[in-house]
Parts: C-alpha cells; sequence; structure tokens
C-alpha cells in the first residue's frame, strides 16, 4: 500500500517538474522530428514509395530521441542534490527503478504523440482509424522495452564521466531488436492491407523483450543503485 | 582456395597478435616489479610488517 | 573462483601449461583434418571449408559471453575480484572470437557470392549487432569510476547476455515474423567425417579459450598484486617511521 503511494508520489514529482519546465519532451519532440526530416532527405527521397520505409523512419527516429529521455533520468536528482537524499531515505530501490521507468515510458508517449502521425501524415497515404489504435498499442509495448532497457543503464551512467557519450553507446545496441520489432509491426499496419499476423507476431516479440529485461533489472537493481 | 587460406591467415593473425598484447602487458608487469624490487630493496634490512 | 579454481597460482601455472599443449595439439590435429582429410562438400566445394573454423569460433564467442554473465552472477553473489577478472577477461576474449566470425563469415560471403557484405546473412549480422553489444562494455567500464567498475561490469555482462538470444531472433524476423529467414544454406546437413572435424575444432578453440582466459586473469591478478605492493611501498615513503 505505502510502497504504491511513495510509486505515484516519485511519479508525480517527476511529471509536475516536467509539466513546469518541459524542457526534456520538448527537446526530445523536436530532436524527433528533426531526425525525420534528415531520414526522408537521406533515404526517403529515393524510395518511391515512402510508405515502405513510414515504420523503419518512426523508430529510428524514436530510439534517436530515447536517448535523449534516457540520458535526463536521474538528471533532475543529480543536478539538485536529491539523489542523495533519495538514496538515503527509506524508498525501497524497486520502487525508484520502477518509477523511472514509467516517468520515461510518459516521456516516449508524449513524443510519440506528436512523432507517429506526423509520421504517418509525412509518409503515408491513407489512414484507418483502426489503425491509429493498433499504432499505441505498438507505442506502448515498445516504450516498455526502451524504458525498463534504458533505465536499468542509465542507472550505472548516472556516476559515470561523460554520460552523454556512453548512454547512446549503451542504449542503441540493445535497442535494435526493439527497432526491428516495432518499425515490423509498424509496417504490418501501415503497409498495403493490414496483416494481423504479423502484427501480432513482432508485438509478442517486444512483449518477451520487456519481460526479459524486466527481469534483468528485477535482479540486478540493488546492485546499481547500491551506493 | 584462396578465400579458405586467408580467412584462416586472418584467424590466426589476429590470434597472434593478441597473445602479442598479451605479452606486452606481462612484460610491462615485469618492468613494474623490477622497478618495486629496486626500490624495496634499501629498507628491506628491516622487514616492514604493515 | 568459478568451475575452475584459479586460487593457487602453481596449480593455475600447471593449469595453463596442460591446457595450452591440449589446445596446440588439437588446433594442430584440425587444422590438418579441415585442410587435408576432410571431404570436398558437394554444393559449395572448397570454399566450405571455412566452414569449420568460422562456426567453431561463433560457437566459442558464445561461450565466452556466457561464462562472463556467469561470473557476473557469481561477482554480484559473493562479490570478490576473482569473478571481476573471470568477466571481464572473457568478454575480451569473446569479443576477438565475434570479430574473428565477422571477418571470416565475411570473406565466405566473397568467396560464395561475390560481395564482402549480405545484410541477408543472419550470422554476419547477428555477430555484428553483438560485437556493438560488448563493444559497449569496455566503453562503460572506461567511464565508471573504479570502486563501480566490477559491479557494473557484472550487471551489464548478465544485461547483453540477455540481449544476445533477442537480437539474434530479432535479425531473422528483421525482414517478416511470420516467414523468418530459419536456414541458411551453411551446412544444415553434414555427413559424418565433417561432423567429426566439426566438433574437434569446436573443442580446439574451446581449449584454446579456456587457456587464454587462464591466462588473462592470472595477469590481472599479479597486476593487482604490484598494485597492492606499490601502494604499500608509497605508504611506508610516506610515513618514514618503518625506515632508519
Amino acid at each position: 500500500m505505502s510502497r504504491v503511494r511513495q510509486l505515484r508520489a516519485l511519479v508525480r514529482k517527476d511529471v509536475l517538474l516536467e509539466a513546469h519546465t518541459k524542457e526534456t519532451i520538448v527537446a526530445m519532440a523536436l530532436f524527433a522530428l528533426v531526425s525525420m526530416v534528415i531520414f526522408q532527405f537521406a533515404v526517403g527521397q529515393r524510395a518511391g514509395d515512402s510508405s515502405l520505409i513510414a515504420g523503419g523512419i518512426i523508430w529510428a527516429t524514436v530510439s534517436l530521441a530515447a536517448v535523449l529521455g534516457v540520458g535526463r533520468t536521474w538528471v533532475p536528482e543529480r543536478e539538485q542534490r536529491v539523489l542523495d537524499g533519495l538514496l538515503t531515505a527509506p524508498v525501497a530501490r524497486l520502487t525508484m527503478f520502477m518509477a523511472r521507468a514509467i516517468v520515461l515510458t510518459l516521456f516516449l508517449l508524449a513524443v510519440e504523440v506528436v512523432i507517429v502521425p506526423l509520421g504517418i501524415v509525412f509518409f503515408t497515404r491513407q489512414i484507418a482509424p483502426s489503425d491509429l489504435a493498433l499504432m499505441a498499442g505498438v507505442c506502448v509495448l515498445a516504450n516498455l522495452c526502451i524504458a525498463v532497457a534504458g533505465t536499468l543503464l542509465a542507472s550505472m551512467s548516472v556516476f559515470s564521466r561523460a554520460r552523454e557519450l556512453v548512454i547512446p553507446v549503451l542504449l542503441l545496441p540493445a535497442l535494435v531488436p526493439v527497432v526491428i520489432a516495432a518499425s515490423g509491426a509498424t509496417q504490418a499496419v501501415l503497409g498495403p492491407g493490414t496483416q494481423l499476423a504479423e502484427y501480432l507476431g513482432y508485438c509478442r516479440f517486444l512483449a518477451v523483450y520487456a519481460a526479459v529485461f524486466s527481469l534483468v533489472a528485477y535482479a540486478t537493481y540493488d546492485h546499481v543503485l547500491d551506493d | 582456395m584462396e578465400y579458405v587460406v586467408a580467412a584462416y591467415a586472418v584467424l590466426w593473425v589476429l590470434l597472434v597478435l593478441y597473445v602479442v598484447s598479451l605479452g606486452m602487458r606481462t612484460s610491462r608487469l615485469a618492468r613494474q616489479a623490477e622497478l618495486l624490487s629496486r626500490l624495496a630493496a634499501p629498507d628491506d634490512a628491516s622487514p616492514a610488517g604493515d | 573462483m568459478t568451475t575452475f579454481s584459479m586460487t593457487d597460482t602453481p596449480r593455475a601455472g600447471r593449469a595453463i601449461a596442460a591446457l595450452g599443449a591440449l589446445s596446440a595439439v588439437l588446433l594442430a590435429v584440425a587444422t590438418f583434418g579441415v585442410f587435408l582429410v576432410a571431404p570436398e562438400d558437394a554444393a559449395s566445394g572448397v570454399i566450405q571449408r571455412i566452414f569449420y573454423f568460422h562456426v567453431s569460433v561463433a560457437l566459442v564467442s558464445m561461450l565466452a559471453f556466457m561464462v562472463a554473465c556467469i561470473a557476473g552472477i557469481v561477482h554480484l553473489r559473493r562479490g570478490g575480484d576473482g569473478s571481476d577478472d573471470v568477466s571481464l577477461a572473457s568478454i575480451a576474449i569473446g569479443l576477438m572470437l565475434a570479430v574473428l566470425t565477422v571477418i571470416t563469415g565475411s570473406i565466405w560471403a566473397k568467396a560464395a557470392w561475390g560481395f564482402w557484405w549480405r545484410w541477408d546473412d543472419l550470422r554476419l549480422v547477428s555477430f555484428l549487432l553483438i560485437i556493438l553489444l560488448y563493444a559497449a562494455y569496455f566503453v562503460l567500464r572506461g567511464s565508471a569510476d573504479e570502486s563501480r567498475q566490477a559491479r557494473f561490469g557484472a550487471v551489464y555482462a548478465i544485461f547483453a547476455f540477455a540481449a544476445v538470444p533477442l537480437s539474434f531472433y530479432a535479425v531473422r524476423t528483421a525482414r517478416s515474423f511470420i516467414h523468418p529467414v530459419v536456414v541458411t544454406s551453411k551446412g544444415a546437413d553434414m555427413p559424418g567425417t565433417m561432423l567429426v572435424w566439426f566438433l574437434i575444432s569446436v573443442v580446439a578453440f574451446t581449449a584454446l579459450f579456456v587457456t587464454l582466459l587462464l591466462v588473462e586473469v592470472q595477469q590481472r591478478r599479479a597486476a593487482r598484486a604490484l598494485e597492492d605492493v606499490k601502494r604499500r611501498l608509497e605508504a611506508r615513503s610516506a610515513t618514514p617511521t618503518g625506515g632508519h
């Protein structure tokens, strides 16, 4: 009971902080938008039918924006010297970890609310409303994957020198399967004719990924935040 | 056949390079050990027990 | 510390000597067999001989990453420098073997199809991902404080090993989930004699891996002991009570 309350309080703290400054989400969304434009001119221009690469561009973009979001994990705490307080406070490490993962999921969702519709408008011709619902499913699953893996890696780099160099190098290789599956699922939705079996298969893979790394995080978070 | 030999050669060259790097690390350790033994020599008349 | 006891130096030294000799003999036998005894593959001809060491090296690199993961778990459970040494050395050797897998695989692709790289060659692409994944290990260790290197290294060794099967599977479904690319033409069915030489080379590279691992671990132990002595000497010269 009290653990749920702690979790809610921690999530609320970060969401309110972000709602106040908006710096992380705005930067992530702008960065994602710029990356999308760059991808379009780098590969889309010569691709002919750009609906074939829509899913790929959307998720390459989101995964790059995720690097920014993951990089900001723990930063408010570190900058305001709250981290030491939090680590000595009677809050379970697991609760802190889950709070960070939830916040990261929410941030990514906020970015996707902007980026995914834009991507659909930019790269596809027509969309059914039911397709948007399917896309929302991919977004939630992929965000969970990114959040779990990202929070674990960010917790290790928070104490390291040159964290903004370390995070992309650590995070992006681990995210390659997520990008493959998420863009596969997106392509199954946005491509010619919705292919539900393909879509469900990729979604199942994303769920397995999130579950596997939740287990890894559960087994190791104590050693990461153990200071 | 040339490709097979090339692949095999690459394998061995990399392994040998690895062993060489191991050897270089060993020689650095040896150098340090020598230096330390020379530093420790004058004091060794009275064995410090810390 | 882990499966092999490396705590007492004379025994470790004897183990290195024995294993080194064993792997030398096995590698010589494997080379002889692969080039001179094993039958020519009917379908792909002489190029198929790359298969024996290409696949052995790939398998042993996976073994190395598994050892690193297990050593990481042991380190998180019990602490101690020994398991961290094993984990770090295993990843270093495994990474080298993964690079070798990609290079020999690329040469194979060139010989078989005329291109150095094919994105639909699953082993090449998977191992490229593995290399990126494990190269990050050294970046993480390099940037962490000294007191956290072993702990974070152990966590990352576990994390990366969990990512390995997921990456392999994801690469197979990159084109389509329902019709994944399952089998490449490489060695799907091997006649018995080929299998024997293949197994001999797997064992040979495994023995080589264990030898190199033991050497690395011993070296790290020696380096730490030296550091220790150096620190003690510095402490003694800083407080000149014990001297003349």
